[in-house]
């Protein structure tokens, strides 16, 4: 416990109030760790004064609901799928969906921007031909439906896992009284799969949104926002950008801390939310041994 | 863990059994291709859609023994070192991040302590921050502990942001560890410390080894943060390479030209040391036997009372009973008892140390669970031997030789070496006597011990439990719901009701004089027959009337015999069925259940059904009339409303 406390106060906490205090700053490469100065809410006023701030708040909330439903939807199909298998294929099934998780994300993301690639190189192209689709550079011409694939594929993996344990602590005499009771296999999923697991559901859920809100990596390595300005620019990018990898050369980490700042803000209401959902107070039991 | 294969019933469309892998395999058919394509492509100069251009080569495998022949690797070190690197951080940030989530993770599930529900939700919020916007804030803290370009530094860091993700997880895992094991090691005499280390881990293995893989894969493939603070090359890890070729997005952070540090050092007196344990002068006294004795023992569970003010004494090398219905607060009492559950109010004293401040490994007892709690991870001799691996005095050899003693006594000799999962639920039983046993405990607990055992075997460790008591002398105090056992096996029993002692008596008392109207309905089967009385004098008797049954009493049964109302009670073995012109009262048989050695009869008498036993003999059928004798020295009263006795 202590460690833990440890750990998580000075690595994440500390960093995460500096960074609330950096929002109120103009600390940038160019003033340096020395010369910068209280500017009160200046940072923040900027971002509602960008003209691109809708955009991508736009993008933002795209990318995490249109992501997260993939995520979701697919990861519990196949926890469901595999399990409805014989157990050695199942686990093959899910061993191969962790793939994309357990390659490193840059190579993961190359494999897709090589995928994609302009014709003739891009293998996509050759999947797709018969479908009579023209051959493209996917990345420039479809840059969303790139970004949702390859985040959707990699985020399916966590929702797999969970849901699989998850379906798998499931007493087996519920399954065979349902099937005694005439239930078939679908019913069987929806009457009493679905209910029993509705709580880890419900997690991968809320871990998600938080997860997604917060990510940057896959977009930044395939589309890095673009193409053009800001297409699929999100807000943890635009804050990435901001104070890490300016096209100008001067890094503003005051700027960048109020975009992460207002960042948490949105997850932060869009958690408490689901946590409501989640009835969190539920789902944290009083500990019953009362010794010490 | 059960795995759950849902196969259709034979005869129904076999299709269907192929339908999932139709589908996930389908749905698997993108990443497949993906991955299977890398891999191919990878043994030729260039490819274009599925079509090599050149012919098969290793060319591009080539940097793995020969590095200085890709241009991109000339300013790079060599594979070797990163390739240490990399697996240094992996491990090492997995290993501390197992260990400090697992402790955390079982904390947040198992511990009670202020502010558990806000700092579990709030590391859940953390993770809503993205990692990158905290560089720079991260760069000055670890600038400022001395960790930058350190590997000590990113791993700490790696492992701040997995913490919040592994707690979450860990918990899960711990929240289904059912309980009985935990208070088990508890009474046992295992601290919390040890019950983690002993019990919980070895129990989450599965989930340990998921979570391990899942952290090393992330600290494998982490860039970022390597890449970001350990700008000096030779630390850096493999996904810096791989990334890096294509021209560097991520700048470096050298801001480090002027130290003047925004953070103070972290203060190194936070983590202080716990003091041993505050108890330990009180170890107990050893002497074998003791009473227990429990002095207006209350305890609520936020606004339900529980157990209200119990006051009962068990003396040394008495067997008591708890027995009540289910919810009447019997297993509460007990867990106070234990040391699992801390009283609201009211004392425990066991010989005259008070005790019920003190942990359960300090209060000298042994316990057998309801469900028997045997560590499933452990062999028969592991478990058994558990409390006495736990005591530091007792070394190896006289471990064993009390291992082997104690499974002799309840004929488990033979099964040391089996685990709990391949012994039959009397086995189990035995054993988790013998464990409870083994440690020569002052005072033996036992929680609905023949509950989970069939009849036949119920009856057997019934004498069984009461003949090893007797020869051990334990004082021992036992929860059931059963009022056989507690009449057939304790020296007293205490009945319970809604949290409040109803009586507390030998059995023999129990049966023949109940205090109150429950009582008298929860002893004995089938149970006593009730009527409302009206109870009068005459001349020097007392009359009691009820249901045209008219008995005369004399003074001495009911001493305030004065004019009043009163609920009467009789046990159907003290009916007689005569002829219906003979006894007190006359009715009609409205069934009869031979139960072979007697019949059970019940006969109606005006309104109301009155349970006799009859011996095998008697050959009444439904409808007969009969009379019934009710012998006036066999009669109970009871105050018709407060139930109290009357006499």
């Amino acid at each position: 416990m202590g460690p833990a406390m440890v750990l998580v106060l000075v690595f994440f906490i500390a960093p995460v109030v500096i960074t609330f205090a950096m929002s109120f700053t103009d600390l940038a490469t160019s003033t340096g760790l020395s010369h910068w100065q209280w500017i009160g809410l200046e940072n923040y006023a900027r971002i509602f004064r960008s003209q691109f701030w809708l955009t991508i708040f736009g993008n933002t909330l795209v990318y995490v609901a249109v992501v997260l439903a993939f995520n979701v939807i697919v990861g519990l199909g196949v926890a469901l799928l595999s399990v409805h298998m014989e157990p050695k294929a199942g686990g093959v099934f899910r061993a191969l969906w962790l793939l994309p998780r357990i390659s490193p994300s840059v190579v993961y993301a190359l494999m897709w921007t090589w995928a994609a690639a302009s014709p003739p190189f891009g293998m996509l192209n050759y999947v797709v031909a018969p479908f009579g689709l023209e051959p493209r550079y996917w990345i420039q011409s479809d840059p969303w439906l790139i970004v949702i694939f390859i985040n959707g594929f990699v985020g399916a993996s966590f929702g797999m896992l969970i849901l699989t344990s998850a379906i798998k602590a499931i007493p087996e005499d519920l399954f065979r009284a349902a099937q005694v009771d005439g239930a078939s296999a679908l019913q069987v999923v929806r009457r009493i799969t679905l209910p029993l697991i509705k709580w880890p559901i419900l997690f991968v859920l809320v871990y998600q949104t938080m997860s997604l809100f917060a990510s940057y990596e896959y977009i930044l390595l395939t589309t890095n926002g673009g193409p053009g300005l800001f297409a699929t620019e999100t807000w943890s990018l635009w804050a990435f950008h901001t104070a890490l990898a300016n096209y100008y050369g001067n890094l503003e980490f005051g700027y960048g801390a109020a975009m992460a700042a207002i960042l948490v803000i949105m997850g932060l209401g869009i958690s408490m939310l689901l946590l409501r959902v989640f009835r969190f107070g539920q789902l944290v039991a009083e500990p019953r041994v009362e010794a010490e | 863990m059960a795995t759950v294969v849902v196969t259709p019933v034979p005869g129904r469309n076999r299709w269907l059994a192929l339908l999932p892998y139709v589908v996930l395999g389908l749905a698997t058919v993108p990443i497949l291709v993906l991955y299977v394509w890398l891999f191919y492509s990878s043994f030729f100069p260039r490819i274009e859609g599925f079509t090599p251009i050149g012919g098969f080569t290793l060319d591009n495998w080539r940097f793995l023994w020969d590095p200085a022949s890709v241009p991109q690797m000339r300013n790079r070190p060599p594979i070797i070192p990163l390739t240490v690197n990399t697996f240094l951080f992996a491990t090492l940030t997995s290993l501390i991040s197992l260990l400090v989530s697992s402790m955390a993770g079982y904390a947040f599930s198992r511990l009670r302590f202020k502010g558990r529900r806000t700092f579990l939700g709030g590391i859940l919020l953390l993770h809503s921050f993205p990692s990158v916007t905290l560089l720079i804030a991260l760069f000055v803290v670890l600038r400022t502990l001395g960790l930058y370009d350190k590997l000590a530094g990113v791993v700490l860091v790696q492992t701040a942001f997995a913490l919040p993700f592994g707690i979450w997880i860990m918990k899960g895992f711990f929240d289904n560890i059912p309980w009985d094991l935990e208070m088990s090691a508890l009474v046992d005499g295992a601290g919390r410390l040890r019950t983690w280390w002993r019990i919980m881990l070895p129990l989450v293995k599965p989930g340990l080894l998921a979570l391990g893989i899942l952290l090393f894969v992330e600290g494998w493939n982490q860039f970022l943060l390597p890449f970001v603070f350990m700008p000096s090359g030779s630390q850096q890890t493999l996904s810096t390479l791989v990334r890096d070729p294509r021209g560097g997005t991520v700048r470096r952070l050298r801001l480090a030209h002027r130290r003047r540090p925004l953070l103070h050092r972290a203060d190194p007196r936070a983590v202080r040391p716990r003091a041993g344990s505050a108890h330990a002068h009180l170890r107990r006294r050893g002497e074998g036997l003791m009473r227990v004795v429990l002095e207006h023992l209350t305890k609520k569970f936020g606004d339900v009372v529980a157990v209200d003010a119990i006051d009962l004494e068990a003396r040394s090398g008495e067997f008591v009973a708890l027995l009540g219905p289910s919810g009447c607060g019997k297993t509460t009492t007990l867990l106070m008892t234990a040391g699992i559950y801390r009283p609201t109010s009211g004392t425990i004293v066991f010989g005259d140390r008070r005790v019920d401040h003190l942990h359960p490994k300090d209060r000298g007892i042994g316990m057998v669970f309801q469900s028997y709690a045997l560590y499933p991870h452990m062999t028969v001799a592991e478990n058994i031997g558990f409390p006495l691996e736990l005591q530091r005095a007792v070394g190896k050899p006289e471990r064993d030789q009390r291992v082997r003693e104690a499974a002799g006594r309840v004929e488990v000799g033979d099964l040391l070496d089996r685990r709990p999962a391949q012994l039959s639920g009397g086995q189990q039983q035995r054993v988790a006597l013998a464990r409870a046993l083994v440690k020569r405990p002052d005072i033996l607990l036992l929680d609905e011990p023949l509950s989970n055992l069939d009849a036949r075997l119920r009856h057997d460790m019934r004498g069984e439990i009461k003949r090893l008591q007797k020869e051990i002398g334990i004082t021992s105090i036992f929860v059931t719901h059963d009022q056989l056992e507690a009449l057939t096996m304790a020296d007293r029993v205490a009945v319970m009701r809604n949290g409040r002692l109803q009586a507390y008596a030998t059995p023999d008392e129990l049966y023949a004089r109940p205090r109150n109207r429950f009582v008298a309905e929860f002893i004995g089967t089938p149970p006593m027959n009730f009527f409302p009385a009206e109870l009068g004098s005459r001349n020097d008797s007392v009359v009691a009337r009820a249901e045209g049954i008219e008995v005369e009493l004399t003074r001495a049964q009911l001493p305030h015999g004065e004019a009043r109302k009163a609920t009467m009670g009789v046990r159907p073995e003290h009916l007689a069925i005569v002829p219906p012109t003979e006894g007190n009262v006359s009715g009609e048989v409205y069934v009869v259940e031979p139960m072979g050695r007697e019949q059970i009869v019940d006969v109606q008498v005006g309104e109301r059904r009155l349970r006799v036993i009859a011996p095998p003999g008697f050959a009444g059928r439904i409808g007969d009339r009969v009379g019934l004798r009710v012998p006036a020295e066999r009669l109970h009263f009871f105050d018709s409303t407060s139930g109290e006795r009357l006499s």
